[in-house]
C-alpha cells in the first residue's frame, strides 16, 4: 500500500469502497467527471477530472464541487440550513455531566468581535491541514522542512486539530515523532 | 443546521499560550510535494503555485543541474521528492554517513533548497492545453527555447542568477530526453547522431522545488468518521468522543506516510457524507415511525453504510440518539478551510464565477 505501511486499513477500505457512491453524488449535484487521467503512484488512470472547458482549459474540480454542493444548499426551503461566513470557531462545547458529548461551537464573529455559540446535536469538523502553520507545528514536528516552501494558503493552521485536542481527541501518530517520517 | 465558515483571509493568529499543551500531540507526517514551480521573480518565496501531476503525466522531464535525467517521473510523490534532494540540492550536499536507499533518512536530513527542471516537449504543452499558457505566458515560469543546448543554456542561466557554477551541458540534455522517449544505441547518447529536428525542436523550461503540500496526520477518526478519545493506558481501546466527527485534512490515520493525489478531494466526499450520516443516525431523535421506517429500508436495500456505521459503533459512549437534552432537530457543522477548498470556497462567497487564477484541477 502506498502508505508506507501507516496508514489505517479500515478507513482506507472505506475510502475505496465508499469511491463510487460518492462519484455518483457528486455527478447527480451536476458535476462532470467523466475525464480520468493517471497520477503519480497509480497503477491505472483512475482520478475522475472534469473535462476541459468548451475553450480547452482544465476546469478547477475543487471549486466546482463546493459550487456545486453550495447552489445544493441553497435550493433547500429557507431556514433549514444557517451558513455563517466571517466566523472563527474557538471552542467545542462539551455538555455538563455527559462523559464528554460534544453539542456545539463557540465562535467569534469576525464581522462586530462578538462571541456567542451555536448549540445542537453534533459536530463535524472540516477545518484542512496544519502545512502553513510554520512557526508552531510544522516547527515541532517536521523541523526539517521549515525552509521548504508551501503550496498552501495561510489559513491551513491547524485550527481544527487544536479545537479537538482541547476536547480530548486523539492526533495520530504520536509515538512516531521521534522517528520523523515524512513524505 | 448550521454551517460555520471560516474567511481564509481573516482568521486571526491562535493564542501562543496554548501551543506548548497541544504540540507534543501532532503527527509528524507531512506530504511535500515534489514540484512547486520556482518564479523567476520570487525565487525564495515562501507560498508558491503547484507544477500540476498532470505536467509530468503528459510527458514531462525532470532534470538536475547538469541537466540528467534522475528519476522516473511518475514514481509516487515521496519518491520523486527524496530524488530531487538527493540528485538536485541547491547548495549542499547530503552527508556521506546517509543511506541514499532508505527514504526517511534522505527525507530528514534533506538539504535545506534544492531546485529541479521541469522539461516539456511541444506534445506535452498540447496535451495539458490552453491553461498552459498561464504558467507560460502569465507567470512565466517557463522559459520557450531550442533544442537540448537550449535546455542547457536556461538551466546555467537560472543557476549563474543565484552565484552558482553552471554545470549543464547540451548532450547531457540530449541524452536524458532521449532516455525519456525510450530511444537506445547510438540514438540515445550522442547528440551527433540526432536528427535535425531533435536540436530545432521547441522546448519548455522551468525551475521547480519540492513544497509543504498536504499533512496526512491529524485527529484520528474511524471509519464512521467518528472522532477517537486519547487513550489514558496503551491498553485502552480507543474510544470515540461522542458527537464529534471530522473528515478530510484534519483528520489522520487515511493516507499513512504518503498520500496518493486525488486521495485529498476523495476523501472530503467520502467521509463528509460518512460523517452527516453518522451524526444524524447517533444524535438526531428519531420518531417510531422513522425508526421502523430505516430498519426496513435497510434490510430491503442492505445498505452498507448503515450497517458498516452500526458495526463501528460498539463503543457504548456515542451509541444511538441520547435520551437527555434532545433539543429540536438542529445539527452544527463547522466547516473550515482546506487548503485546497480554501480559494475556492472564498471565491465562493465572492465572486460567483470567477476566472481561476490557479490550476485546481488536480489536488
Amino acid at each position: 500500500m502506498s502508505g508506507r505501511g501507516l496508514s489505517d486499513e479500515a478507513l482506507v477500505h472505506t475510502l475505496a469502497a465508499e469511491s463510487a457512491d460518492a462519484l455518483r453524488f457528486l455527478e447527480a449535484a451536476g458535476l462532470d467527471l467523466g475525464y480520468l487521467i493517471q497520477l503519480g503512484g497509480h497503477s491505472t488512470k483512475r482520478t475522475h477530472r472534469e473535462p476541459n472547458s468548451p475553450d480547452g482549459k482544465p476546469r478547477p474540480v475543487g471549486f466546482d464541487i463546493v459550487n456545486a454542493l453550495r447552489k445544493k444548499l441553497d435550493s433547500l426551503p429557507p431556514g433549514l440550513v444557517t451558513v455563517l461566513t466571517n466566523a472563527k470557531a474557538q471552542r467545542l462545547l462539551v455538555k455538563p455531566a455527559s462523559g464528554g458529548r460534544v453539542d456545539g461551537v463557540e465562535f467569534l464573529n469576525l464581522t462586530d468581535n462578538t462571541v456567542s455559540s451555536a448549540m445542537g446535536q453534533a459536530v463535524i469538523l472540516a477545518t484542512g491541514g496544519y502545512s502553513a502553520d510554520r512557526q508552531e507545528l510544522l516547527a515541532q514536528h517536521a523541523p526539517q522542512l521549515l525552509a521548504l516552501p508551501t503550496t498552501n494558503g495561510p489559513w491551513a493552521r491547524g485550527d481544527g486539530i487544536r479545537l479537538g485536542r482541547a476536547v480530548g481527541a486523539h492526533p495520530i501518530h504520536m509515538d512516531k515523532v521521534s522517528k520523523s517520517l515524512l513524505a | 443546521m448550521i454551517i460555520l465558515c471560516f474567511k481564509p483571509s481573516v482568521i486571526p493568529l491562535q493564542s501562543p499560550s496554548l501551543l506548548p499543551h497541544l504540540l507534543p500531540f501532532l503527527s509528524s507526517q507531512v506530504q511535500v510535494h515534489p514540484t512547486a514551480f520556482v518564479d523567476p521573480a520570487d525565487v525564495d518565496g515562501q507560498v508558491k503555485f503547484l507544477a500540476p501531476e498532470a505536467l509530468r503525466g503528459l510527458g514531462g522531464v525532470l532534470l538536475n543541474a547538469r541537466g540528467q535525467r534522475f528519476v522516473d517521473e511518475l514514481a509516487p510523490r515521496d519518491t520523486v521528492t527524496g530524488a530531487i534532494f538527493k540528485h538536485a540540492p541547491l547548495s549542499e550536499a547530503l552527508p556521506e554517513t546517509v543511506d541514499m536507499t532508505d527514504q526517511a533518512q534522505v527525507h530528514t536530513t534533506a538539504p535545506r533548497s534544492a531546485e529541479a527542471y521541469l522539461v516539456l516537449d511541444e506534445k506535452a504543452v498540447a496535451g495539458f492545453g490552453p491553461n498552459f499558457d498561464f504558467y507560460f505566458k502569465v507567470k512565466h515560469f517557463f522559459q520557450k527555447v531550442e533544442g537540448p543546448s537550449g535546455v542547457a543554456e536556461a538551466i546555467n542561466a537560472r543557476r549563474q542568477r543565484r552565484s552558482l557554477s553552471p554545470l549543464a551541458s547540451g548532450a547531457q540534455v540530449f541524452a536524458a530526453l532521449a532516455m525519456k522517449r525510450g530511444k537506445t544505441g547510438a540514438a540515445a547518447t550522442d547528440p551527433a547522431a540526432a536528427v535535425p529536428a531533435d536540436e530545432a525542436e521547441a522546448l519548455y523550461v522551468a525551475a521547480i522545488t519540492p513544497a509543504i503540500h498536504y499533512t496526512m496526520g491529524g485527529l484520528q477518526i474511524r471509519p464512521d468518521a467518528a472522532v477517537l478519545r486519547a487513550a489514558d493506558s496503551a491498553d485502552e481501546k480507543p474510544r470515540a468522543i461522542a458527537g464529534l466527527y471530522a473528515a478530510g485534512e484534519v483528520s489522520g490515520g487515511l493516507h499513512g506516510a504518503n498520500r496518493l493525489g486525488g486521495n485529498s478531494l476523495l476523501e472530503c466526499v467520502v467521509f463528509g457524507r460518512i460523517a452527516a450520516r453518522s451524526a444524524i443516525r447517533n444524535h438526531v431523535p428519531k420518531s417510531a415511525e422513522e425508526q421502523a421506517h430505516e430498519a426496513a429500508r435497510r434490510r430491503i436495500l442492505g445498505d452498507d453504510i448503515a450497517l458498516l456505521v452500526e458495526e463501528n459503533n460498539d463503543d457504548g459512549e456515542d451509541a444511538g440518539p441520547e435520551d437527555e437534552g434532545i433539543g429540536g432537530e438542529e445539527k452544527v457543522v463547522v466547516e473550515g478551510k482546506s487548503p485546497e477548498a480554501g480559494e475556492e470556497a472564498e471565491a465562493v462567497d465572492d465572486k460567483p464565477t470567477p476566472a481561476p487564477t490557479r490550476d485546481h484541477s488536480e489536488l
